[in-house]
């Protein structure tokens, strides 16, 4: 029960991250592996705020967001955009050096000894025999929340509706003025901005370590993967069940293992269903 | 003539490298294994079109098929080669048909998948050397007509046979991609529909690449655990191995017989020669990939060649505006 | 003319060194029409998107109310007011027939000072859309594809509407009555149309005049002539079909157009 309770909460993140490479990748198509760098510069700023410039947790926070939309923007426009006619894997292997550049600058500034950002929500609660830590409850909800909130501009806003005409046909998308370096951008800046909530909410829990990127970036594919749809909204499902699945993982083989269960999982859904694993990819066929 | 210029040049650097210091050795054989294992990934990412990302788990088939051979059983190099490949290949026969189901970037996160599999199974399986791995691989004896003095684990040998190995691995990258099937494969990734109203069973083909992929890259396994003597999960997760073939493929110039040569020199060799600090080693690895990825979008290969043709650079960057037309052609999905 | 939309002067564009449209020039007003005639491979697609924007021309101008657009980016020229319905239709797929008709929107809000929402009277246009707002775009038949691609289009308000095949795949019946429509944006609505088809057949009721498109040159038909026999000609040579309810048309003006 315990670790089902945390399985859910993690799970939430995992979904929060995905949300937003959801969108970077669903609507510009780039394969984006350095998002899960966003997650850690975030994490890393937001400690740093908090600890070193003495910051309240909300504003650390804040800073912690703004490092991740600039980082995401400047990697959208220095390294992305240029390279937008270019074939896909060498966008895949641009994000790959953008992920051992950042690693290798990270390391260099903030050392790989995890940390936490003190001041985090504290005490906990109880369900039936298991304790439930505030912070985990308040992890779970700002999650769930910032994914609801882009679902809705997705769906409703005509922002939205535009980034998933771009996703569907990107030709026809600018045929009909809808501009494709905005859409560009909004996309980075707010799948970065989900990526940074993610990373300094978690900051404030668990312990962040600045090599933790490239996991990250798996785990949300997994959850891309499981959830099936490209909707926002179906993420939350995807990343509860990785969640749930690496905690019960985690209790059926407590010898390792685990990350085989999670990956061939995904495996079984990938083969079963081999095309359009995103709503938004099964548009285009 | 010209033809094999290059493979002259390329016996001739491996040759003055043999006569290095053992540190110098080791740190060309491990370079040239790396490359190895890029020329293996060439035939499914360059030729066929699949970004695999998982040629590490064949890599490592190799080399713990040839650590357990050689440490549990005794066999010798020659037999374990045959013998670990052998599984190598089956174990791509089995998974590759399904995961062959899968296209481009989903092709690609499932062998990152399998990846993680393989070097979580080998981390945590206590028989497999767990995180600790298998030491104790035995090298075989020096050749006869190889001088031995000051080499008493004949890793000369073993360098020896790995340039041997590299030569004949790329020669066989160079036949298939000369050969009909070769040039089916190109065609299958160019326009996949197209080959298969033409009557080709595409998945067969895709298949094959697969497999050959895997088989080479076990070999360079099999060397990599002779060479090293030991053999631990590390060398062969994602970021090691199949991060840095796919990286020295893409920016070597994929389907290029000489770009995983050329990537290699630049993005392994080279700085591992020049002894950079750590992270120096890596901005620089990072750096080179970026800027070529961005400004050289067919690979150093197709910078060589426009340096050799000096002037008329306007080939290949005429076959890129093509393939750029083509693809936007493509995207229009109408037939007119 | 009195006053042109769309002019297009000298225009030449290709592919990587071939010319598919070799110096045409044209221009239509607000309500006039533009048929652009030619068998496959003519180049009519190729023109339309050069005006889109989509493929660069080699040289020649393009102007919009005198405002030359000749290199701006498609998304910039359809918020000026050119909008293209492509070959093919080419709705949203996943998106359903209400978002479908919400991108059109994007190119009209641009624009300052357009006249109201034209969304009740695109409907009324179409209102065999309006029954279904909520389908997914590409569960619809071929027909109403057709008509939202077109609808879709409207949506952004255009001064000039450029349809690439409205025809292909469709029965005859469907055909003339989207015919009609675009005819009716083109008279009431104000809009310079510019219509590419295969055959003269189908852009006979909807624009005012045609012309042929032979290997990348436009060559003028003027209406209401009588050398109907040397029309026939120039349709058979240009390999298009030949028009059976054709007006009389007068011979061409021979070799460059205008
Ligand atoms: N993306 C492209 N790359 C290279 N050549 C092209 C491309 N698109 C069209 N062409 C060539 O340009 C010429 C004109 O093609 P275009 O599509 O404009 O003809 P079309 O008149 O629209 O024909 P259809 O009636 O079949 O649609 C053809 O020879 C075609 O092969
Ligand atoms: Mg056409």
């Amino acid at each position: 029960m315990q670790e089902l309770l945390n399985g859910v909460a993690q799970g939430t993140v995992y979904a929060l991250i995905a949300a937003g490479l959801v969108l970077i990748f669903g609507v510009v198509r780039v394969p984006h592996f350095a998002h899960g760098e966003s997650v850690m510069v975030s994490g890393m700023m937001t400690c740093w705020a908090v600890t070193s410039l003495h910051l309240p947790v909300l504003l650390g926070a804040a800073v912690g967001v703004a490092a991740s939309v600039g980082y995401g923007l400047f990697l959208c426009f220095a390294v992305y955009w240029p390279m937008r006619n270019h074939p896909e894997w060498n966008l895949l292997a641009s994000s790959l050096g953008a992920v051992v550049i950042t690693q290798t600058a990270a390391i260099a500034i903030w050392t790989s000894t995890p940390r936490v950002t003190p001041g985090g929500v504290s005490g906990s609660f109880e369900i039936g025999d298991a304790i439930i830590p505030w912070s985990w409850a308040v992890l779970a909800a700002i999650s769930a929340a910032v994914i609801g909130a882009t679902a809705l501009l997705v769906s409703r806003t005509t922002a939205g509706v535009s980034m998933k005409a771009m996703a569907a046909d990107a030709e026809t998308a600018q045929l009909m003025g809808i501009p494709v370096r905005k859409n560009w951008a909004i996309a980075f800046a707010v799948g970065s901005a989900l990526a940074g909530v993610a990373g300094s909410v978690y900051s404030t829990v668990f312990p962040v370590s600045t090599t933790l990127g490239l996991d990250v970036t798996f785990s949300a594919l997994v959850v891309i993967i499981l959830a099936g749809i490209g909707s926002v909204a179906h993420v939350l499902w995807g990343g509860v069940l990785l969640g749930v699945v690496e905690a019960v993982a985690g209790t059926v083989f407590p010898g390792g293992y685990q990350d085989s269960m999670v990956f061939l999982f995904m495996l079984v859904v990938l083969v079963a269903r081999p095309n359009g694993l995103f709503g938004l990819e099964r548009a285009r066929d | 003539m010209t033809r094999f210029l290059p493979w002259a040049a390329l016996v001739a650097g491996l040759g003055i490298l043999g006569t290095g210091s053992p540190y110098l050795l080791t740190l060309a054989a491990t370079s040239a294994l790396a490359i190895m294992v890029a020329i293996a990934l060439n035939v499914s990412m360059g030729l066929g079109g699949s970004v695999n990302l998982g040629v590490g788990v064949f890599y490592g088939c190799g080399a713990y098929g040839a650590a357990l051979l050689n440490t549990k059983q005794g066999y010798s190099l020659g037999a374990s080669l045959v013998v670990a490949v052998a599984i190598a290949v089956v174990v791509s026969l089995i998974v590759g048909p399904l995961l062959l189901r899968t296209r481009s970037l989903y092709f690609a996160i499932s062998t990152l998948a399998l990846n993680g599999i393989f070097v979580d199974i080998v981390a945590s399986n206590d028989d497999l050397g767990g995180e600790l791995g298998i030491p104790g691989i035995t090298r075989p004896g020096p050749l006869p007509f190889f001088g031995e003095d000051g080499d008493p684990g004949s890793l000369r040998t073993m360098y020896l046979l790995i340039c041997v190995a590299l030569v004949a691995v790329l020669a066989v990258f160079a036949a298939i991609r000369g050969h009909r099937v070769g040039r089916t494969l190109e065609a299958i990734r160019e326009d996949e529909l197209l080959c298969q109203s033409l009557g080709y069973t595409t998945l067969g083909y895709r298949v094959f690449a697969f497999t050959v992929t895997a088989g080479l890259a076990a070999v360079a396994g099999v060397f990599y655990a002779f060479v090293i003597q030991y053999v631990n999960p590390g060398p062969f997760s994602f970021l090691t191995s199949s991060f840095q073939a796919f990286v020295i493929v893409a920016v070597g110039g994929a389907a290029r017989t000489w770009g995983p040569i050329l990537a290699g020199i630049v993005l392994v060799a080279g700085p591992s020669f020049l002894e950079f600090s750590a992270t120096t080693n890596q901005y620089v690895y990072g750096g080179v990939l970026l800027a070529i990825v961005i400004f050289l979008p067919g690979g150093l290969a197709a910078g060589v060649d426009r340096l050799a043709r000096g002037g008329a650079a306007t080939t290949s960057s005429l076959r890129r505006t093509l393939a750029r037309l083509k693809h936007t052609r493509e995207s229009e999905g109408e037939l007119s | 003319m009195s006053e042109s939309l769309l002019t297009v002067e000298s225009l030449v564009a290709g592919y990587h060194g071939s010319r598919v449209i070799d110096d045409v020039s044209f221009s239509v007003g607000p309500g006039e029409g533009l048929g652009v005639v030619g068998a496959n491979g003519a180049g009519k697609s190729t023109l339309l998107r050069t005006i889109s924007g989509l493929v660069a021309p080699a040289s020649g101008r393009i102007l919009l109310e005198g405002r030359d657009i000749t290199r701006l980016s498609p998304d910039r020229i359809a918020r000026a007011g050119v909008l293209h319905v492509p070959e093919g239709r080419r709705v949203f797929s996943g998106l359903t027939v209400h978002e479908n008709l919400r991108t059109g929107t994007i190119a009209g809000a641009a624009r300052a000072g357009s006249s109201a929402d034209p969304y009740d009277a695109v409907l009324d246009l179409f209102p065999r859309l309006r029954e279904r707002l909520n389908q997914q775009a590409q569960t619809m038949s071929g027909g109403e594809q057709q008509m939202l691609a077109i609808a879709r289009a409207l949506m952004g308000r255009p001064s000039v509407l450029l349809v690439d095949e409205p025809a292909m795949g469709l029965a005859p019946v469907v055909v003339k009555r989207v015919a009609e429509h675009l005819r009716t944006i083109r008279e009431h609505w104000g809009v310079a149309l510019v219509v590419a088809e295969q055959s003269a057949n189908n852009v006979d009721g909807i624009v005012g005049g045609h012309q042929l498109l032979v290997d990348g040159r436009l060559r003028e038909v003027d209406s209401g002539g009588s050398d109907r026999a040397n029309l026939l000609a120039a349709y058979r040579a240009a390999g298009a079909d030949v028009p059976t309810t054709a007006r009389s048309g007068r011979a061409l003006t021979d070799g460059k157009n205008e």
